[in-house]
């Protein structure tokens, strides 16, 4: 028998190919929508619309938006503000050309999310305590997903003890479950911090009782889960970073990515 | 997709002879099976309809989540229930039943039955901090008689907590979830609302994991319908130290009836 061009037999729908990835790349080269890739075990997926990898529960959704990129070379707030995502912002910044940091004191950026209630929220990349916060468990030193029904902060170190990373409440106080065996503890005071993914699931606060998630170095499940939140924004959501409301703590970041998504 | 000769075949492993490469990456599954034909160990699955991705775990005999696959300790498959199997099966396969007339099989469930009498079945299992892992299919019948009791359950003691996963928590809702039993509530919701309903017709696949090592405080995930990230965490159990799996009422309470099948509950040492 001959045919006369290529020929797909009837079945099951063909499987993505996974690449298995030996160190971290955000976005590989090559890589077209929906790819799948596995590092250290956990599984991403290659989305077209944020241009990074994510994990499949953000890249399922609908609907996607990247509200910010911070790569990591922005000299100051101004640059910020005009160039990266976040068009508020108060006190300083600086970068030493691969790291932009956020001082200690009151220095933060906002992305405000307008015209939209309870999306999904996702950040992805590197982030680094510089110091510690003077108040333990403080919503400082903090990427923060803020919704109208209660601020979800990741603090890179949350306490001036151990620098175990992990939520807090807005403006002070822990809310973390742990996830992990007793012990455990998350290290992003070193000078090569692991790659961090933050995940509010969308419309979470409907019910009061959900909580945001964190993976830490690739973790395989979140490795940080948040409890009830506290403290309201009543006008938008909006990504806070940074901050200086009830303590100091410094943190930098680069090669991050803010994202929004709905289903 | 394998290619011969610039002909796509899914599914054929020889053509007149030849030998068709086998596909490489994920292969998506139109309707879920757990043992795929075929599959090898570490092979990569992926739940159409979802970015769900799985994982051919040989030793255990089932598909995975990644995270179970890739354990690095012991992985053990401690039992199975596929759905035929009936009280005095469970009992002759090693379980402990209580009620044995109320544990009847449809031919594809098992349906344990405690709308008039506390029904279970336990096996024992393990030792202190083993993390457990439950696969399989649930499907809410009955109960539970007041909020957060575990007469439909399923449940994993771990020598610290006896972790319960309720096929629905309270009389109002229809949210599955976990469940500290004595009236109180156990579960952080990982996603939006209550859109969970077991009760609906064929169940869902539900899968938990508690986690190994864990002691001091509860650690288990929950993931429902193929989901892709965890949808419920626990941060509610009774303090217990038993070391066992438990089907049914886990707390002798009545009301509740579950049908369970193409159960696998493993343990990760």
């Amino acid at each position: 028998m001959k045919f006369g061009g290529d020929i797909t037999m009837q079945a099951a729908a063909p499987g993505d190919p996974i690449t298995v990835l030996d160190s971290w790349d955000p976005n590989p080269a090559g890589a077209s929508d929906g790819d799948l890739y596995s590092m250290s075990g956990s599984i991403y997926c290659y989305d077209s619309t944020f241009g990074c990898l994510v994990r499949p529960v953000v890249y399922k959704q609908a609907n996607k938006y990247l509200e910010a990129y911070i790569t990591g070379s922005e000299p100051n707030l101004a640059y910020v503000k005009a160039n990266s995502g976040f068009p508020s912002g108060g006190g300083s910044c600086s970068s030493d050309g691969t790291w932009c940091t956020i001082p200690a004191g009151v220095n933060y950026w906002i992305k405000s999310i307008a015209d939209e209630t309870q999306p999904a929220l996702y950040y992805a990349g590197y982030v680094k305590s510089v110091s510690a916060p003077t108040s333990n468990y403080a919503g400082v030193g903090t990427i923060i997903m803020g919704t109208r029904t209660g601020h979800f902060g990741f603090a890179a170190r949350m306490t001036s003890g151990g620098p175990d990373a992990g939520f807090v409440k807005y403006t002070i106080g822990d809310m973390n479950f742990q996830t992990t065996p007793s012990g455990s503890t998350f290290d992003l005071t070193v000078s090569d911090p692991p790659w961090v993914e933050i995940y509010l699931p969308e419309g979470i606060t409907d019910s009061l009782l959900g909580g945001a998630m964190a993976w830490i170095g690739h973790s395989k499940i979140p490795v940080k889960v948040s409890g009830k939140l506290p403290v309201a924004f009543p006008t938008h959501e909006r990504w806070l970073i940074g901050d200086g409301t009830s303590g100091d703590a410094s943190i930098a970041l680069k090669n991050s990515w803010f994202m929004r998504a709905t289903s | 997709m394998a290619t011969f000769n610039n002909i796509n075949f899914t599914s054929l492993v020889t053509f007149n002879g030849a030998t068709v490469p086998a596909a490489p990456g994920a292969t998506e599954l139109v309707t879920w099976d757990p043992t795929p034909a075929g599959a090898a160990e570490g092979d990569y699955y992926q739940m159409s309809g979802t970015s769900t991705v799985y994982r051919y775990d040989s030793t255990l005999g089932f598909l995975v989540r990644p995270e179970i696959y890739e354990f690095s300790g012991t992985k053990v498959l401690d039992e199975t229930i596929a759905g035929t199997e009936d009280g005095a099966a469970l009992t002759s396969a090693g379980w402990t039943v209580s009620t044995e007339g109320n544990i009847t099989t449809s031919g594809g469930w098992t349906i344990i039955d405690s709308t008039s009498a506390a029904t279970s079945a336990s096996v024992q299992v393990g030792s202190t901090a083993n993390g457990m892992y439950f696969a399989g299919y649930l499907s809410h019948s009955a109960g539970p008689s007041s909020n957060y009791e575990g007469s439909n359950s399923i449940s994993s003691g771990n020598g610290n907590f006896l972790y319960t996963f309720s096929s629905k928590k309270t009389t109002a809702s229809t949210d599955p979830g976990f469940v500290k039993t004595s009236g109180a509530d156990g579960d952080v919701k990982l996603e939006q609302v209550d859109d969970f309903n077991l009760a609906s017709t064929g169940g869902e696949w539900v899968e938990y994991y508690v986690i190994s090592g864990s002691t001091t405080t509860e650690q288990a995930f929950a993931w429902i319908g193929h989901s892709e990230s965890p949808v419920r965490f626990c941060i509610g159990s009774l303090v217990d130290s038993g070391l066992n799996w438990v089907i049914g009422s886990c707390d002798a309470s009545q009301g509740g009836k579950i049908y369970i099948k193409e159960c696998y509950f493993a343990r990760l040492v």
